[in-house]
């Protein structure tokens, strides 16, 4: 399942400027990439690298590194094109609605906030692993699920294969996204009973996703009324 | 006719019943002779009103002041006066009350017809034009509406203040329905944008108050709650401090008390105070700042003082947020990277 587009039109502003500057940041940094980490870089050197740059849950609780830095520069760079494909296209499809919600610079902060909540329980859950995770799909999760509260009836076009066949329906938002969470929370239980190592941030996804509660301080009085009012956002 | 027989025909008409020709003799005797006290103690009986028969008995008094008999009529006099004033002030507040009830089952246009009435009986009835004011609508009417308000009671020092904020609407209406809209008081509002559509100077300024119109009219279809603007303040504010704390938490190791950083932690009056004045210059809405601090009459901020305030609230918050990452880098810049087999 890819969700593709948010086929509903924004309603307070028509251009989602934070959205596409965030793409437009994260897509920067990950192109860029053969400048500050050269293919032939050596072991040891990315390792340095990942350990100064990336966030890694051991050195956040006995506060060496640099800290906070390493879980923003982690928010925006990623593991490989890839990854920074699937991040870039969810944050496409559910970030411009939400940034119309809240308006381009609170959405940022929110985006931010989601982020650092996302890096927050992973240190919390994950306290003594050292092993750096990168990406900001924990931020893109909060957005995710910010949209499924503003946007619950939404409709997502979305790129699904029946057997090899592709097909691309409108399918509710609600759906979507709960089907994003819910393929998060098997492996996020096996992390945290059985030690079980994924390699993906499970526990940064539903960190970031719980965060979406805190879209409520972020978005722009007339959308807050219309919420409170039980009208479309 | 000299006036001692002007005198004996006012006696003569009033003696026999004659009470009219009576009281316009004895006006003629006082035209005649200021002075006749006789006249005088006649007119304050057979004068109407009841304040020309108290001046009639104070003309006795002072031309006599001895006069027991009319001073105690005059004592008379007053205290009915009294008990009449008494029983029109009740009926007016009856009347003003009314108007009330009226305001409250939305009548708007019997209320206003009712204090119209009443301002006309008692134009000093400060409640009566204060409600009179409160429904106006054209802001010219309601600019002189709380000029009377001033004149009735130059003490009050919020009608002074209600008087000048109308005054800067009465040349920025638009400002004026905004405010409406944002106190949830939307059929004003409408109103006062149909008002200024009619009286649109072009046609892109038409073009923006139609908008208005249509935006609001959707606003009472879908019937969209009010949210005070106090709440919504508050309520916006509190993102950045929040944003601030999650990242101070994690810069000290989620552990503040093993891994003090006091500086860092100053930082959160500072982000919180900040983000209240990047909130209040945002939403554009009334709030005392803009009166207390910089004396502006409407209360919601001038472009010049809102881009001031929004200049000082992104100092409060970037500057604690510039300290941390400070913090973050110095740690970066001494960080030795373990070895690998740290990995365990």
């Amino acid at each position: 399942m890819l969700p593709l587009n948010d086929t509903e039109p924004n309603r307070y502003s028509w251009f989602p400027f934070m959205t596409i500057l965030l793409i437009a940041i994260n897509t920067f940094i990950e192109v860029a990439k053969p400048l500050y980490l050269p293919d032939d870089i050596g072991m040891w050197r990315y390792w340095e690298f990942m350990m100064h740059y990336y966030f890694t849950p051991k050195l956040i609780l006995s506060t060496e590194g640099p800290g906070i830095l390493s879980s923003f520069s982690a928010m925006f760079m990623h593991g490989d094109f890839f990854h920074l494909l699937g991040n870039m296209g969810a944050l496409w499809v559910f970030g411009r609605r939400v940034e119309d919600a809240c308006g381009a610079w609170r959405f940022l902060v929110f985006y931010l906030l989601a982020g650092t909540s996302a890096h927050l329980l992973t240190v919390l859950v994950m306290y003594d692993s050292p092993i750096p995770s990168v990406g900001a799909s924990g931020a893109i999760f909060g957005v995710m699920g910010a949209y499924l509260l503003l946007y619950p009836a939404g409709r997502i076009r979305t790129l699904v294969f029946l057997s090899i066949v592709p097909a691309w329906p409108r399918i509710r938002a609600g759906w979507v996204v709960l089907y994003f969470l819910g393929v998060q929370i098997i492996p996020a239980l096996n992390i945290l009973f059985s030690g079980a190592n994924y390699g993906v941030g499970y526990w940064a996804h539903l960190g970031g996703f719980f965060s979406a509660a805190f879209i409520f301080l972020f978005m722009r009085p007339e959308a807050f009324a219309r919420y409170l009012s039980d009208t479309p956002v | 006719m000299d006036s001692a027989e002007l005198l004996r025909q006012a006696l003569q008409a009033a003696r026999s019943g004659r009470e009219l020709t009576a009281r316009d003799l004895f006006q003629d005797v006082v035209r005649i002779d200021p002075n006749n006290e006789l006249a005088w103690m006649w007119l304050s009986g057979l004068l109407d009103p009841l304040e020309d028969r108290i001046a009639a008995c104070e003309r006795v008094l002072s031309i006599n002041p001895g006069n027991r008999q009319i001073r105690a009529y005059k004592d008379g006099l007053l205290k009915e006066q009294n008990v009449a004033r008494q029983n029109k002030l009740s009926e007016l507040d009856e009347k003003v009350q009314q108007v009330r009830w009226y305001i409250e089952d939305a009548k708007r246009d019997e209320a206003l017809l009712l204090l119209q009435n009443i301002l006309r009986e008692d134009n000093g009835h400060k409640d009566a034009w204060l409600l009179f004011a409160d429904l106006l609508v054209n802001i010219h009417d309601k600019v002189r509406a709380y000029e009377a308000i001033v004149q009735i009671d130059p003490s009050d020092q919020t009608a002074r203040e209600t008087l000048k904020r109308y005054r800067y609407f009465h040349h920025n209406p638009l400002e004026l329905a905004a405010s409406y809209e944002e106190e949830g008081e939307l059929d004003k509002a409408l109103e006062l944008y149909r008002v200024l559509a009619t009286e649109a100077g072009d046609g892109s300024e038409f073009e923006r108050i139609y908008k208005n119109i249509v935006r609001l009219e959707d606003v009472k279809i879908e019937n969209v709650r009010h949210v005070r603007p106090s709440l919504t303040i508050l309520r916006l504010s509190v993102g950045f401090p929040l944003l601030y704390l999650l990242e101070v938490l994690i810069q000290e190791g989620l552990n503040p008390i093993r891994h003090p950083a006091p500086d860092l932690w100053i930082g959160i009056p500072m982000v919180i105070f900040g983000s209240f004045l990047l909130t209040v210059a945002g939403i554009r809405s009334r709030h005392a700042i803009w009166q207390r601090w910089f004396g502006e009459p409407d209360g919601r901020g001038s472009n010049v003082t809102r881009v001031l305030v929004a200049v000082s609230g992104w100092g409060l918050v970037l500057t604690p947020h510039l300290l941390l990452m400070w913090d973050s880098f110095m740690r970066l810049q001494t960080f030795q990277t373990p070895f690998i087999p740290w990995i365990r």
